[in-house]
C-alpha cells in the first residue's frame, strides 16, 4: 500500500513540476485581432536540446488550420511556416497570428473558441490541447448607415437613418413623420475627368438659373422618389439602384453622367420635406441629417 | 457468496450486451432524389428576394445588419421566369417577365446552362449583352415546387470575394 501511495505521489508531483503552459496576448481578443501565443515548455522533453517546435491550430468541433497540412505537410512533417520562435535560449516559444487569416475562416465560422497545441517536427512529442475563448465582433449602431456596407453602383442599396440615435439637437428631423433626402454624387467619366450631379434642388422654389439645373428637375420637396420609407420604430430608409437613380448614360440632359461613368461617392442628407435652411420654409437649424458621403465599390 | 455475485453480474452484463447489440436500428426513409435539372424547367413566380451583406454575415453581426428583405421595395411581385429545357436536360432558354422593371442583375432573357463549379452545380445565364453565374441557394425536391437562386456580387482581386448576394425565392407558377 505504501508503495502505491508513493508511486501516485511521485507521478502527480512530476506532472505539476513539469506542467506545460500556454498563454495568449492580449488575453481578450476577437477573431480579427492579432495575437501572440507563448508556450512555456520548461521541464518537458518537447523543445529541449534545441529541438524546433511547431504550432498545430484548430477550431474545436470544426477543423484545423490549412497551415497544418497544406502543400503536403502534416502531423508527421510540420510546415516550416508553423515553426515557433524560441525566446533566446529559454524553453519559451512564441507564435503570432490572426485567427481569421490563420484559419482561413470568417469570425462567424470560428465562433467562440480557438485551440492549438505545440509539437515537434515529426509529431512524436506534443503538448496537450489549449483552447482560449474568442470574443464576438460587436456591431456598433450609428444614426446613419448604408445596407449593404459595401455595394457597387449597380446594386440595390438602402441608406438608413435611425431617429433614435440622432443628436438631440435635430429637433425637427426627430419629430418629422415624412423624411426626405437631398442627394448628389461625385463621379468619374470614362475619359477620367470628374463630374458632379444633383438630382433635385435643395431649396424651394425651383431655380432655373442654378448651375446644376436641368429640364424636368424638381426640388426635393416635390420629388416623391426622394422620400424615405418608414421601416418602423424610428428607422427610415431610402432605397435606390445608384446607376439608374443617378441617370448614368441617360441622354436626356448634358447634366446627367455620361454612359460608362463610375460613381465614387454618394452624399445623402436626411431632412424634413421642406428645406430647413431656405427662406420661407419651416424647420430649424438641427433638421438636417449629417453631411456625409458613402464610397461606392468599383 | 462471492462466486454467486460474480456469476450474477457476469450474466447481467452478457444479457445486456446481447439485448442492446441485437436491437434493430431504424433509419428514416430515404427521401425523393433531388434533380436540379429536372426541377428547373417550367414557370416560376418570384415570392421574395433577400439581400445579404456578406461582411456582416462573416462577422456574425445581428440579423438586421446581415440581411434585408427587399421584395416590397421594388415591383418584384410581378416577376416571373420561364425555363425551357433544350432537350439535353442541362441547357435551354430562359425568359423573365418583369413589367415593373425591378432590378434583376441578369439579362432578361437568353440561354441557360448547368456547369460544375468543382463541387456544386451552378447556372450560367447568357443574354445578349452579358453573362452571369448563378448559384442554387437551396436544393429543393422537385415535389416541393420551390426554386431558390443566388446572385453574388464579388471582388476579383486575385481571388473571388463575395461582398453582397441576393437570394431569389420562387414557387412554381
Amino acid at each position: 500500500m505504501k508503495k502505491i501511495l508513493f508511486l501516485i505521489t511521485t507521478v502527480l508531483a512530476g506532472g505539476f513540476a513539469f506542467a506545460q503552459s500556454a498563454s495568449v496576448s492580449p488575453s481578450s481578443f476577437t477573431a480579427e485581432d492579432q495575437i501572440t501565443i507563448t508556450f512555456d515548455l520548461t521541464g518537458v522533453a518537447l523543445g529541449s536540446g534545441g529541438e524546433d517546435v511547431y504550432i498545430w491550430g484548430f477550431v474545436p468541433g470544426c477543423c484545423g488550420s490549412p497551415l497544418n497540412d497544406q502543400n503536403g505537410f502534416g502531423w508527421g512533417n510540420s510546415n516550416p511556416a508553423a515553426k515557433l520562435t524560441r525566446i533566446g535560449t529559454s524553453s519559451k516559444f512564441t507564435y503570432t497570428l490572426t485567427p481569421t487569416s490563420y484559419m482561413n475562416k470568417t469570425a462567424a465560422q470560428i465562433g467562440a473558441q480557438f485551440g492549438f497545441l505545440a509539437k515537434n517536427q515529426n509529431g512524436s512529442r506534443q503538448t496537450q490541447d489549449f483552447t482560449f475563448p474568442v470574443d464576438p465582433l460587436t456591431f456598433t449602431a450609428t444614426a446613419f448607415r448604408p445596407f449593404p456596407s459595401k455595394f457597387t453602383q449597380d446594386d440595390v442599396v438602402t441608406f438608413f437613418m435611425d431617429k433614435n440615435l440622432l443628436n438631440a439637437s435635430k429637433v425637427a428631423l426627430k419629430a418629422a413623420t415624412d423624411v426626405y433626402v437631398y442627394t448628389d454624387i461625385d463621379y468619374v467619366k470614362p475619359d477620367g475627368t470628374g463630374g458632379y450631379f444633383q438630382v433635385s434642388q435643395y431649396c424651394e422654389p425651383l431655380d432655373p438659373g442654378d448651375g446644376n439645373f436641368y429640364p424636368g428637375q424638381t426640388t426635393v420637396a416635390d420629388n416623391v422618389a426622394l422620400k424615405a420609407k418608414d421601416f418602423g420604430n424610428g428607422l427610415f430608409g431610402w432605397t435606390i439602384v445608384p446607376s439608374k437613380f443617378f441617370r448614368i448614360g441617360d441622354a436626356g440632359s448634358v447634366k446627367f453622367p455620361p454612359a460608362g461613368s463610375k460613381i465614387t461617392k454618394i452624399k445623402v442628407h436626411f431632412r424634413t420635406r421642406l428645406s430647413p435652411y431656405c427662406p420661407g420654409t419651416v424647420g430649424d437649424s438641427g433638421s438636417l441629417g449629417d453631411n456625409f458621403g458613402f464610397p461606392v465599390t468599383q | 457468496m462471492k462466486t454467486i455475485i460474480t456469476t450474477c453480474l457476469t450474466a447481467f452484463i452478457v444479457l445486456t450486451l446481447f439485448t442492446v447489440s441485437c436491437k434493430k436500428i431504424s433509419y428514416s426513409d430515404v427521401g425523393e432524389s433531388i434533380s436540379l435539372q429536372k426541377n428547373l424547367a417550367g414557370n416560376w413566380k418570384l415570392d421574395s428576394i433577400i439581400q445579404f451583406d456578406q461582411t456582416a454575415v462573416d462577422k456574425g453581426f445581428p440579423a438586421f445588419v446581415q440581411r434585408l428583405n427587399i421584395t416590397s421595395l421594388f415591383p418584384y411581385s410581378t416577376v416571373t421566369v420561364k425555363f425551357i429545357d433544350g432537350g439535353s436536360g442541362t441547357a435551354g432558354t430562359y425568359a423573365f417577365t418583369n413589367p415593373g422593371n425591378a432590378p434583376l442583375f441578369v439579362a432578361p432573357s437568353g440561354n441557360y446552362s448547368f456547369f460544375d463549379n468543382g463541387g456544386s452545380e451552378r447556372l450560367k445565364f447568357a443574354g445578349a449583352n452579358r453573362a452571369d453565374s448563378i448559384d442554387f441557394a437551396k436544393a429543393y425536391r422537385a415535389s416541393d415546387n420551390k426554386l431558390a437562386l443566388r446572385y453574388n456580387r464579388a471582388f476579383f482581386t486575385g481571388s473571388k470575394k463575395v461582398f453582397v448576394y441576393y437570394d431569389f425565392n420562387f414557387s412554381r407558377n
